[in-house]
Formats: C-alpha cells, sequence, structure tokens
C-alpha cells in the first residue's frame, strides 16, 4: 500500500511540469472548440441590434468568468446579412491602437478564440497572456497562431498551459502600424472561449464510490456495525 | 487534470477509494485479514477525507497555493492517523 502510494505521489509531481511553453492549438476553417477541452465561450459580442456598434465592455459577456476593458477604438461589427466566412452574428473588430483586456474571476489553464484574417490583422495583432507566477508571453503576427506555415483566412485559436502556470488575464490588440497602416485593417475575433473548474466532479465522485461502498458494506453486514 | 493540484488530490482521493472499497469488501474474509488488524472505520471519515482533497484541489486551482498545500497535509495526516491505512504507522 504505501509503495503504490508512493508511486502515485511521485508520478503526480513527475508529470506536472514547470513553467513550460503555453501549447497553441490552430483549429484551420473551424471555429470549433477542440474536443478534448471542457472550455465554453463566455463571449460572443452579439447584440440585440443590427449595425456597427462601439463595443461595450462587461454588456454581453460571462461575467463570472472574466471582467473586460478596453483601450482604444474597438467596434463590434453586425454580420448577420453579409458574414465574414466562420464569424457568427457579431464579432469583435480590434483597429489600431486598440486592445480588449481580459480579466479572469479565476485563474484558467484554457484561452481561446475564434478568428478572421481577411480584414489582414497584420504583424502589429498581438496576444498577451499573463499568468500567476509573475510572468507573461506575447505573440505577435503570425507568432499568434503558432506560425503556420500558411495562415487560415479563418478559425480558432486556443492556448493551453497545461499543468503549469494558470493564465489571470489576457489581452488581444493591435498596436499601431506604419505603412500600410490603413485605418480599414483590423484584428477579427470572436466566440471568446476559457476552461474554468468543475467542483461537480468531485461531487459525483464522491458519491458515486460513497454508493458503491455503502452498498458492498451492506451485504457484508458492516454497515449497520460500524455505523453504531 | 491540468494542474498539480489536480494530480496530487486525486491522486490522494484513488488511494482512499482503493482503501475503502478494499474494507468495504474483506471484512469478513478471514484469509484477507491474516496479516491486519480489524480497523473500526466510519463512512464519514472517508467523507471527510474526500471533501480535504476536493477542497484542497479547489483552493489551489483558485491561486492559493499555501492553503492547498496545508489542506493537502491535514488531510493525509487525517488518513493516516484515523484511518491508518499503513498497520503500526504511525504508532497509537
Amino acid at each position: 500500500m504505501f509503495k503504490v502510494a508512493s508511486a502515485l505521489l511521485l508520478a503526480a509531481v513527475s508529470i506536472a511540469p514547470a513553467q513550460a511553453a503555453t501549447s497553441i492549438i490552430l483549429n484551420s476553417g473551424s471555429t470549433a472548440l477542440p474536443t478534448f477541452t471542457t472550455a465554453a465561450v463566455f463571449q460572443n459580442f452579439n447584440v440585440p441590434t443590427t449595425g456597427v456598434n462601439n463595443f461595450v465592455p462587461n454588456s454581453t459577456n460571462n461575467a463570472s468568468v472574466a471582467t473586460e476593458s478596453t483601450t482604444g477604438p474597438l467596434t463590434r461589427v453586425t454580420t448577420r446579412d453579409a458574414g465574414l466566412a466562420g464569424m457568427t452574428q457579431d464579432y469583435l473588430a480590434i483597429a489600431n491602437s486598440a486592445s480588449y483586456n481580459l480579466s479572469f474571476v479565476r485563474p484558467v489553464s484554457f484561452f481561446s478564440f475564434a478568428f478572421n484574417i481577411a480584414a489582414n490583422p497584420g504583424t502589429n495583432a498581438f496576444v498577451t497572456l499573463n499568468f500567476m507566477n509573475g510572468t507573461s508571453e506575447t505573440f505577435f503576427g503570425s507568432a499568434i497562431f503558432g506560425s503556420p506555415s500558411t495562415l487560415p483566412t479563418f478559425g480558432r485559436v486556443s492556448y493551453d498551459v497545461g499543468g503549469s502556470s494558470q493564465i489571470i488575464s489576457a489581452i488581444i490588440g493591435k498596436n499601431a502600424d506604419g505603412a500600410p497602416g490603413s485605418s480599414s485593417h483590423r484584428f477579427v475575433v470572436e466566440d471568446i472561449a476559457a476552461a474554468v473548474p468543475e467542483p461537480a466532479t468531485w461531487l459525483m465522485m464522491i458519491l458515486g464510490f460513497g454508493l458503491v461502498g455503502s452498498q458492498l458494506r451492506r451485504r457484508n453486514g458492516k454497515l449497520a456495525l460500524s455505523a453504531a | 487534470m491540468e494542474t498539480v493540484f489536480d494530480f496530487l488530490t486525486v491522486g490522494i482521493f484513488a488511494g482512499l477509494i482503493v482503501l475503502f472499497l478494499k474494507r468495504s469488501v474483506d471484512d469478513d474474509n478471514p484469509v484477507a485479514d491474516n496479516d491486519e488488524p480489524p480497523v473500526d472505520d466510519h463512512l464519514w471519515q472517508y467523507l471527510v477525507a474526500s471533501v480535504g482533497c476536493a477542497g484542497a484541489n479547489y483552493v489551489g486551482n483558485e491561486g492559493y497555493p499555501i492553503p492547498a498545500v496545508a489542506l493537502i497535509i491535514a488531510t493525509l495526516a487525517f488518513i493516516a492517523y484515523v484511518l491508518r491505512p499503513f498497520p503500526g504507522f504511525p504508532p497509537r
């Protein structure tokens, strides 16, 4: 028993790495979340009105996951009539010198968003992840998508930190660019998702094993004895 | 299973379940009881240890590693002293 327990503990410690590089998962041509994650979309930017609207932080997102703030000119564009590929209903268009900032209510191990590069986000687009241990990581241009050989027009990019330090806040933004710094250049994002812990899993495990054990004890006539 | 607290607490919980189920089935088996003295355990004791694991996991994943480690140590101590998975250790 002791050998088994210490082997389990050793395995648990050795599996969890020190601060490792964030793994970037790129889904080309699909905005669906990877199947392995329990992450859920908490911000889809959908608003009841049509037309071009200024983005209002904390308006349509799930506030129990993250609070939002912005800098610079962000625009939420309605695409219900003539949509960009992969973008359902409304999306967030981040212009030059603008950023969309997320502060997670609980640290998350997984952060993800759908994107469309038709508006040419360029090399000045960036994603910054701030970790619980005080470090941060910033990806520029195609590094945002894991530097693929060909950049898909649209898809979903996910950041998975695994067992290393959790993400406490994230910034999706675009620095001011020089030529061709057209104001029409936008970093278009949609369907922001994050993985949040599930305490209900523990409840199910404890109840399940408790039920099995109590049935076994009842059969053995041990429950009446031990419950006394 | 993503953080170090997930692995630690689920590992402890797995060991606890093995102990719980083993003691639930082999109490009336004279052969299995040869090398171990009978243990007077209760269902609520396993519940306390399970809630300790779940609580440590929650606190750790919320970003409070020191309270989480303290809770893990307290849970291990509770298991060792009350449920006694290792006969003779710790000595009574």
